[in-house]
């Protein structure tokens, strides 16, 4: 018995010292992405007086360079493809509070109308994204708030940090639909294959089942962040290749309980019912990203009395 | 608290230190100690779930003791039918009531006549184990009642035997006749037995956390979206579903093993490398085997076995079958499974062929012959292709599924995300130590043993390693919700 107890003894004390042998995988991990805008947050290098957060449409749909092209404020765009709400809040909340960044006079959050305070198969909180930066304690902590990883193995155990991903030793390397502006915006400059090109013209209403009260609380918290710390939230809604969703603004509205603007995107201009302006269904392609944005610039030029250079 | 939580990595050690530091001296403290353990165990899913486990307890306990007394054969007969009527009914209220509700009101449906199911189904939370430990009692009562056992007077020892905390929420299916005496019996602390069991659930935890839980991910996905994906995407999802089964199932079996091995009590098999099979019949044998061997020994032998005719041989076959698939839960697709199964059966059985393979193959040779391999290949794709109904959430998906995967897309290179190649290596490491250790009872039994302790614990630490590192958010394992 005694044996047995001294040899699991020595045994854990040599895969302690095995484990420290992972702190400089764990810490080259981040240089190896191509993403970086994440670790620009956790390390205090958001400078810009407009930032703008939102899944795959907020990247593919706002080119925050035209922001500074067109009124010479800076301007990044934060975006994530595939993420939700909750995420959003996440990196507003975190930029907020990291040393070094600055706090934004604007920020926009370009909406979802089907997902973003629904039950969503396609936007999700990106923990992928987060596991390649484990060096920085900030994410650590993230990741056991939201229960990825236990907090007393957490601290004790560096391999406990790491993630699969963390083994893929290649360089991650820009995609045909991942690239990355230097102003943060993912334009497409291609359609997909498999878009059809049919405008679905029937009228489609808003509904609030399968609503998930954690994206609500999420948003809500989105908004208080704003609020609190004096900034202006501007909601945007981009453009499907459909008609308008009836009733979303109104929902939005609701829940923004009179902080924050809902801007929507002229539906009457035709850009919005050509298919040669989309990449699919639910994004714009870099043309009609421009057209997009330069009508966001408009609204947003009008509500705080800015003149276009 | 399961077994590949930080839970259970404190319940475990305080739970051993105990049992052999403070209560090694007294048999009884050691059985009173290991059933409190269990019922706190247990009570951690849920502690009004202990009220039942308790009631099958007693239940099994007074039931037990009155069939043994009974002088008349009537009174035998009152006891024994009571007790299955009851464990029985329990099963069927908690586990198939609402099945068999929605399945007659559509059948009555179908004929025009309008009956709402969800008026009458009720709402109930299906007990973690149920069918676990109603069969251990079920196997005690009937031992009792065929003379092949006395009674336990023992409560605790007898509590014990239903309850004990490795086996509990999903077996091995336990034999009065096996742990009973055990549990009677004073247990001495085995050096070599404690570090063949930490081995067992060292092993366990890496089928469960890296092979079970990276193909889940994958299979997931396949299975969940699997209206987009091309055929080859398919075949791989029901090939990530086959190596998550055998690995979340097994790896649970190894870590209850291994953790009854550290207190001195040894545990029925359960499984024996099936995917190493050569044909369906040897792949049942070495699948699940408590429970297999449970259907043989109390339902298939008491219908007449295959001592019968041919059609005798043929419906006990089919009933065993689907019965099996039915104990896996209330759902058209696990019957279809199980009839599956029995029509891969038959051919063997009508041909006195499905005890041909009762050695592992390739015994005392490492690599096997063509006949071998084209047998293992060929059996290994059967199961892959039932995997498909036991995964599917119902039989139009489960269908759907397969008319999908038979398509030109079968031979198109199917188009796996990036992450799933190291899952895929997992899989290769794994079978290449489940082919070395396959003639022991688990893998790793004596892999790697006699190596210079540096190697053979650099080996440990990989494996630590990578369950460390892909240990995210606990999975609960798959059977346990049977």
């Amino acid at each position: 018995m005694k044996k047995l107890v001294f040899r699991l003894f020595i045994f854990a004390l040599c895969f302690f010292l095995l484990d420290k042998a992972f702190i400089p995988i764990r810490n080259s991990a981040p240089g190896r992405e191509v993403d970086r805008r994440l670790e620009m947050i956790v390390t205090g290098k958001i400078h810009s007086d407009v930032l703008i957060f939102g899944s795959s449409r907020g990247a593919r749909s706002v080119i925050a360079k035209v922001f500074t092209d067109s009124l010479g404020i800076s301007a990044y765009n934060l975006s994530f493809p595939g993420s939700d709400v909750t995420f959003h809040e996440y990196l507003l909340r975190t930029t907020l509070n990291t040393k070094g960044n600055k706090k934004p006079k604007s920020v926009i959050l370009v909406v979802d109308d089907s997902d973003e305070l629904k039950v969503s198969k396609s936007l999700k909180f990106r923990f992928d994204r987060m596991y390649p930066l484990v060096r920085y304690k900030v994410i650590r902590e993230e990741l056991v708030n939201r229960k990825e990883k236990k907090p007393i193995l957490n601290e004790l155990l560096v391999l406990h940090q790491l993630n699969k991903s963390t083994f893929l030793f290649k360089q991650r390397k820009f995609t045909k639909n991942d690239s990355i502006m230097p102003c943060g915006s993912m334009p497409i400059s291609h359609q997909k294959k498999t878009f059809n090109k049919i405008y679905k013209s029937q009228p489609y209403t808003y509904s609030k089942d399968q609503e998930l009260i954690q994206k609500i609380s999420a948003f809500r918290e989105f908004k208080d962040l704003c609020k609190n710390n004096g900034i202006q939230f501007i909601v945007a809604i981009p453009p499907n290749f459909r008609t308008v969703t009836r009733g979303f603004k109104d929902r939005l509205l609701q829940v923004m309980n009179g902080y924050g603007e809902v801007w929507m995107y002229d539906s009457l201009n035709s850009v919005y019912s050509n298919s040669n302006y989309f990449f699919d269904n639910a994004h714009l392609q870099t043309n009609g990203s421009y057209v997009y944005t330069n009508e966001l610039i408009r609204y947003y030029a009008k509500i705080n009395g800015l003149k276009f250079l | 608290m399961i077994f590949n939580s930080l839970e259970y990595a404190i319940f475990l050690p305080l739970i051993f230190v105990l049992y052999w530091f403070v209560a090694k001296k007294h048999l009884a403290w050691q059985n009173i100690l290991l059933l409190a353990a269990s019922l706190y165990f247990y009570g951690c899913w849920d502690w009004r779930f202990l009220f039942l486990l308790s009631f099958s307890t007693f239940l099994g306990y007074f039931t037990g003791i009155r069939i043994e007394m009974a002088v008349a054969t009537s009174w035998r007969k009152f006891w024994f039918w009571l007790s299955i009527v009851l464990n029985v009914g329990f099963l069927a209220i908690f586990k198939y009531y609402n099945f068999f509700v929605s399945s007659f009101a559509d059948l009555f449906n179908s004929f025009g006549m309008q009956i709402d199911s969800s008026s009458l189904t009720l709402n109930l939370i299906l007990p973690v184990g149920i069918s676990f430990y109603t069969f251990h009692v079920l196997s005690y009562v009937i031992d009792i009642y065929y003379d092949r056992i006395k009674s336990e007077r023992n409560i605790v020892d007898f509590g014990l035997f239903v309850a004990y905390f490795p086996l509990l929420v999903a077996g091995p299916i336990e034999r009065a006749t096996h742990l009973l005496p055990q549990i009677q019996k004073e247990r001495k602390f085995d050096y070599a037995k404690a570090v063949d069991g930490l081995r067992q659930i060292l092993w366990g935890l890496f089928k469960k956390v890296v092979v079970a839980d990276g193909c889940a991910e994958w299979a997931n996905m396949i299975f969940d979206g699997y209206t987009d994906y091309s055929g080859s995407m398919l075949l791989m999802g029901a090939i990530f579903f086959t190596f998550q089964i055998y690995c979340d199932f097994s790896g649970y079996s190894d870590i209850a093993l291994g953790t009854s091995r550290l207190f001195g009590i040894e545990l029925l098999r359960n499984f024996a490398f099936p995917y190493f099979s050569r044909d369906i019949a040897e792949f049942w044998r070495r699948w699940h085997i408590s429970l297999t061997t449970w259907f043989r020994d109390y339902l298939y032998i008491p219908l007449g076995g295959s001592k019968g005719g041919t059609w005798m041989k043929i419906r006990n076959t089919f009933i065993i079958f689907l019965v099996s698939g039915f104990w896996h839960g209330a759902n058209w697709t696990f019957i279809v499974w199980g009839a599956l199964n029995a029509f891969y059966f038959l051919p063997l059985m009508l041909t006195n062929s499905n005890r041909n393979n009762l050695e592992i193959v390739a015994q005392g040779r490492f690599i096997p012959s063509i006949r071998e391999l084209f047998g293992m290949i060929l059996t290994f794709f059967m199961a892959v292709f039932g995997w498909i109904f036991f995964r599917s959430n119902n039989l139009h998906q489960a269908i759907e599924f397969i008319k999908r995967m038979f398509n030109k897309g079968l031979f198109k290179s199917p188009n796996l995300p990036e992450l799933s190649n190291l899952t895929i290596a997992f899989i290769g490491f794994f079978l290449i130590i489940e082919w070395f250790g396959r003639e022991q009872q688990y893998a790793l039994h004596n892999f790697g043993t006699r190596w210079y302790t540096p190697f053979r614990w650099l080996f440990y630490s990989f494996l630590i390693v990578c369950v460390i590192v892909l240990s995210g958010k606990e999975q609960e394992f798959i059977y346990f919700q049977f």
